[in-house]
């Protein structure tokens, strides 16, 4: 289970004259030994990069009883700093480092980067468990209730609410609450009506492509592209060349990123969602040349071609074989 | 024996006769005429009616490759071409002072045949002309509500026409496992995700 609210403790550094700083130590760790909860959400440090650092205020270095500036670096990389109003009342002290934990845990789920991480993480676990379902569906859970059933195999979503979550408002959603994903039922629920995930789970993955690639795609050997990955359609020029490249031949996450083609975050996030998608081929060696088994198709879906879907099938087969023949 | 029948359409000067040449077997049978339409292409020699290529293939059938006309005039004649064709490779010149207005052209005549996975557009002379770049293009496709390939090509070189035509069949290819896939499910009435495709391919 992955856990949205299990966040590494916070770091907070003392940078005070020495006689001064020695006696807010104390009062810290004092303060995290008495609140079980504090201890769990902070550790005193002395690096120079804490989360929060407590200063004294400009000019009033004399006061004893000065009010502290707290420094917090956010998530993010942004700065913002508050004032810690009697300091020295253990009180006032301790709803200071709950307010400050409470903002920086609201901008680590608010921040962009940070949601980036969630569809990430997110993904890792569905193409996990994708992996071993069996025909089982997932159960998605958030905040304790299930809220959706998916397929993985057929790309399925059911739901009470029978609209698709865009995926900046589905990721907001999973920082907002905690959530896991588990093996589920192996029958849709007879009242809902599927919907297509794939839509949310391509976004996802493009926007996951900063946090690198997810583990199932680096435990291929090869990668290729089936058929042409239309939700791509609209977006990098980078794009193009990437479907291109992965027409091709078999590639490696680690090659295209190599080649140039675009910024390891861009091919990441496209290989992310090609593979959560299904727009892979399954095996990881140079498919045989010979024609796959012909299929059963409606037929309207060949209102433009004259030839039946079986014969189309050979005939494709005999033009590749053809083609390259000529090769020279 | 049978015949197998691929259409190769575009704009003048978009290479289309070149495309043929590099995959036909015989020297294409063109019916170039010496251009009299400047205000299309500057090019001295233009294909009024079509050209002609073919292939025998491995099976004893012939591949036949058409190149349509590309003057707008004939544009009616354009969907008339890829009837019975089991696809259609757009060719577009990056070079000629609208190309985006080309490829409206073309996804107007051959909409059925997008629809139905078997329509792929090539973009030329991307190095010369880098504007618009392809996800313009794909950024017009898109705004119909059409999904197909854009890709960059040369056509001088073979491999790059080879490579579009795999593009086409593994667009057909793919268009027939997702409906079958359906089908196999058990679901091909309902099935949404096969809806979802087919919806946005005929938007």
């Amino acid at each position: 289970m992955t856990n949205t609210q299990e966040f590494a403790p916070l770091s907070i550094a003392v940078a005070l004259p020495a006689y001064r700083r020695a006696l807010v130590e104390r009062m810290l760790q004092r303060l995290l030994q008495e609140n079980g909860e504090m201890s769990a959400d902070w550790y005193v440090s002395h690096a120079a990069e804490a989360d929060v650092t407590l200063r004294l205020p400009p000019d009033e270095g004399a006061d004893p009883s000065a009010s502290l500036l707290a420094e917090l670096r956010r998530p993010d990389g942004g700065r913002e700093t508050l004032t810690i109003e009697w300091p020295w009342r253990p009180g006032a002290l301790l709803a200071a480092l709950q307010r400050i934990a409470r903002l920086l845990r609201s901008g680590a789920a608010g921040s962009a980067d940070a949601r980036d991480a969630l569809a990430w993480q997110w993904l890792r676990r569905w193409s996990e468990l994708a992996l071993e379902a069996r025909g089982r569906l997932l159960e998605l859970r958030m905040g304790g209730q299930v809220v959706a059933l998916m397929d993985a195999r057929l790309g399925y979503w059911y739901a009470a609410n029978q609209v698709l979550p865009d995926a900046a408002q589905f990721v907001t959603a999973l920082a907002r609450d905690s959530y896991s994903i588990e093996l589920g039922q192996a029958t849709p629920p007879p009242l809902l009506r599927p919907v297509s995930i794939k839509p949310l789970l391509w976004q996802l993955g493009v926007r996951s492509g900063h946090y690198g690639a997810l583990p199932a795609l680096r435990q291929r050997g090869g990668l290729r592209l089936k058929g042409w990955p239309y939700l791509a359609a609209g977006g990098p020029k980078a794009y193009a060349e990437l479907i291109q490249k992965l027409r091709g031949g078999f590639n490696t996450a680690a090659s295209l990123r190599d080649s140039g083609l675009a910024a390891a975050g861009l091919v990441d996030g496209f290989l992310n969602a090609c593979l959560v998608c299904d727009f892979f081929h399954g095996e990881t060696a140079e498919p045989a040349a010979s024609a796959p088994a012909p299929v059963p198709v409606p037929a309207g879906v060949f209102a433009g071609a004259q030839m039946r879907p079986g014969n189309e099938q050979a005939v494709i087969a005999s033009i590749r074989r053809s083609l390259h023949a000529g090769t020279p | 024996m049978s015949e197998i029948k691929l259409l190769f359409a575009g704009p003048m000067g978009a290479g289309k006769t070149t495309a043929i040449r590099a995959i036909s077997e015989i020297e294409p049978i063109s019916t170039e005429v010496e251009n009299t339409d400047f205000s299309e292409s500057d090019k001295a020699e233009t294909t009024v009616a079509m050209d002609y290529g073919e292939l025998t293939l491995d099976s004893g059938d012939k591949l036949r490759l058409y190149g349509s006309p590309g003057q707008k005039r004939f544009e009616f004649m354009w969907p008339l071409l890829a009837q019975g064709a089991l696809g259609v490779v757009v060719l577009l010149d990056n070079s000629r002072p609208e190309p985006l207005a080309d490829l409206e052209d073309f996804l107007s005549a051959f909409s059925g045949l997008i629809e139905a996975g078997r329509v792929v557009v090539a973009v030329g002379r991307l190095e010369t002309h880098p504007q618009p770049g392809l996800d313009d293009y794909l950024a017009s496709v898109s705004r119909r509500g059409q999904f197909l390939p854009v890709i960059g090509a040369d056509v001088r070189r073979r491999d790059d026409v080879v490579g579009m035509l795999e593009l086409l069949f593994e667009q057909i290819e793919s268009t027939a496992s997702t409906a079958a896939a359906a089908v196999a499910a058990g679901a091909a009435g309902d099935d949404e995700w096969l809806q979802f495709v087919q919806r946005a391919r005929a938007q």
